[in-house]
């Protein structure tokens, strides 16, 4: 049985490299701290995402009703999927009604949680996953290791090797530059040629029937203005019941998921183009069961920002693919057991409880309560025995070594080496620190104070 | 039963007692020059920002810079021969001109309803090299609320769009990188109140 215990311990077996991860992601996290510092009004719009959330499971059903019927008026098919089986039947049927070959995916966790792309795959359709990191992990036939930053386990020199065997660049090769044009002219011939996109969603507006898809790289747009379908995956928890909650939920989002003010595309599909057509399938899969549960409801609120992964002691230090399960980290340790508590008993053990995850959750999940629940509840229900000694042996495995587990330490010296080049500026240091293009001589700021006095025309 | 039905049936069921829906509101920014701000913003997220009296302005600076020449391909919002044209001829426009409706200061976000696509094509922000938006400078608000006030519910078309900075990926091992699938850089020229 896979265990995330076990799993750790491979991921362990590389020092060097855990160090990284955990430098790595402790760096985003602090990305999303400043970010969140610079809003003062920071902590009221975490309880105002929170209530809309919760008023939004109160009252679901209605808004589904709202939603799908605002869908359809605007020219937009929808389709309902009691589970995962169901919802890839309906994508294969719109690919089999229209006859195409060859798709492209923007990033979709939930297509992840179904399986969608193995079976497409094994019916004989190409299917490309067109975010960066994605297709890194799709040519290594591996799967995501965390929701937004889906290649964050992989060097520059995996991803070199891996591009060099599939995409033809140099041996040796590990400029993040040079990989990432490699990779823009793969996927641009991919966009040109799909038949089909299929995208995910991150929010679903009830009052007007649209979906709201958020990339940085411009792929979920690239695919689905070129292909003649655009298939939106969503899970029915995605809903939102107004266009402008969506000021609220886009203020949080990318800085806490990766610490920008927003992500750079947010892109709001009402209605097709002319000529074309859109289909909606909206996903239960397990949703249901879990609105039941009162105690892990609210884990329904989550908008996949990451933060809690990010934060997390154990994840940096044990690798997403530990998990074994599409969403990891924290808010996926709450997740999975609801869909098979047998197969994911091990994972509320993979805890520190330290409570961090709750602390940044933009939507006020309370993750370490729910984690320490399902514990309860897996011990009433028989399902500990490995869970609980393989948990303990990750205790062991991946914490209590003070060689491998160096939170406090790590972060000390993280700090030395970075602060002093991110202290000159407080903005944004999303670009400080990485490969920035030429920085401008004159800061705008200034150049704006010499040239807004003159008079006009001049 | 189906599964609409079925799924419909279960969140009834299952859904905890009504809980309220709180009333949005806008959280003062203070004493900001939103001009000042957004411009930071927007070189902080990898764009570019000038000031012009005008389109006819912008248009010479912009020429310039991207040394526009009768062989280059560009694709102009006053450009209505683009209405017609299928998606995948703008596989080669190397700079798309288009109006912006609104900028948010606290993001440097532009928004671009259905209708401020040069030929009401989706694609074009997109597929080209480089963006170039004209922002009227008495566009700017404060945050994201303020935006979708202005934008309501009803007018943006079929599609519309937020736009902060050109497209972007940290993928390997967290290194930005400029120009991802979309435009590999976003130049914005703010124009004076009433001129475009
Ligand atoms: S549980 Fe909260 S912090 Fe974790 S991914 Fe979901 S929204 Fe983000």
């Amino acid at each position: 049985m896979i265990t995330h215990a076990k799993e750790a311990e491979k991921f362990n077996k590389d020092e060097a490299r855990v160090d990284w991860h955990d430098d790595t992601l402790w760096f985003v996290r602090q990305k999303r701290d400043r970010m969140a510092h610079n809003i003062p009004e920071w902590e009221q719009l975490r309880e105002k995402a929170s209530q809309i959330k919760n008023h939004t499971l109160s009252n679901l059903d209605q808004y589904l009703i709202q939603f799908e019927k605002h869908a359809l008026a605007n020219g937009v098919h929808v389709h309902w999927a009691a589970n995962a089986v169901e919802h890839n039947q309906i994508v294969f049927q719109i690919i089999q009604k229209h006859g195409f070959q060859k798709i492209v995916k923007s990033k979709s966790m939930l297509t992840e949680e179904c399986h969608l792309n193995e079976f497409l795959i094994s019916q004989g359709i190409e299917v490309i996953d067109t975010d960066l990191g994605e297709r890194i992990v799709q040519l290594r036939h591996e799967p995501p290791s965390h929701i937004v930053l889906p290649a964050i386990h992989l060097k520059k020199e995996d991803v070199g090797e891996t591009f060099h065997q599939h995409l033809g660049t140099e041996k040796g090769a590990k400029d993040p530059q040079y990989l990432t044009e490699a990779a823009r002219q793969h996927l641009r011939e991919k966009f040109i040629a799909a038949d089909l996109a299929l995208t995910g969603v991150n929010f679903a507006v009830a009052e007007t029937g649209g979906i709201v898809v958020c990339t940085n790289e411009g792929n979920a747009d690239m695919g689905a203005h070129l292909a003649n379908v655009h298939i939106a995956c969503m899970g029915i928890e995605k809903i939102i019941p107004r266009q402008a909650d969506l000021s609220v939920f886009l203020r949080l989002l990318a800085r806490s998921a990766t610490g920008q003010p927003i992500t750079t595309y947010s892109s709001h599909f009402l209605r097709p183009a002319p000529g074309k057509e859109m289909h909606i399938v909206l996903v239960d899969n397990g949703r249901t069961e879990q609105l039941a549960r009162a105690d892990f409801r609210n884990s329904l609120k989550c908008i996949r920002c990451a933060a809690c992964f990010n934060t997390c002691p154990v994840y940096r230090r044990s690798g997403g693919h530990s998990y074994h399960t599409a969403v990891a980290g924290p808010i996926g340790s709450i997740l999975a057991p609801n869909i098979d508590m047998r197969k994911y008993a091990d994972l509320p053990f993979a805890s520190t409880l330290c409570g961090s995850c709750s602390n940044v959750c933009p939507v006020k999940i309370d993750i370490h309560d729910q984690l320490w629940k399902w514990r309860q509840i897996l011990a009433q229900e028989g399902h500990t025995g490995t869970a609980k000694a393989t948990g303990m042996k990750l205790m062991s495995a991946v914490l209590s070594n003070p060689d491998i587990y160096r939170f406090a330490g790590s972060t000390g010296r993280w700090f030395l080496r970075h602060v002093p080049s991110l202290a000159s500026n407080s903005l944004n240091p999303w670009f400080k620190q990485r490969e920035m293009p030429e920085p401008p001589k004159e800061s705008f700021r200034d150049w704006y104070m010499k040239n807004r006095k003159k008079p006009k025309g001049e | 039963m189906n599964s609409r039905e079925l799924i419909l049936k279960k969140v009834r069921q299952n859904k905890p007692d009504l809980l309220p829906l709180p009333i949005l509101e806008a959280y003062p920014q203070g004493d900001i020059d939103l001009t000042d701000k957004f411009g930071t913003f927007l070189k902080n997220v990898g764009g570019d920002i000038y000031l012009a009296k005008d389109v006819q302005e912008a248009r010479a600076h912009l020429t310039q810079k991207f040394q526009l020449s009768e062989s280059i391909k560009v694709a102009d919002y006053t450009d209505t021969n683009l209405l017609k044209q299928d998606p995948h001829s703008f596989e080669d426009v190397f700079v798309t001109i288009m109006r912006g409706q609104w900028g948010v200061a606290e993001n440097a976000a532009i928004w671009i309803p259905e209708e401020y696509l040069p030929g009401k094509q989706r694609v074009l922000p997109f597929i080209c090299q480089h963006l170039v938006i004209y922002l009227p400078s008495d566009a700017l608000v404060p945050t994201m609320y303020e935006a979708y006030q202005k934008i309501g519910t009803q007018n943006f078309g079929g599609y519309g769009v937020f736009i902060a900075g050109p497209s972007k990926t940290a993928d390997i091992e967290q290194s930005l990188v400029i120009g991802a699938h979309g435009p590999r850089s976003l130049t914005v020229y703010l124009i004076e109140k009433q001129q475009l």
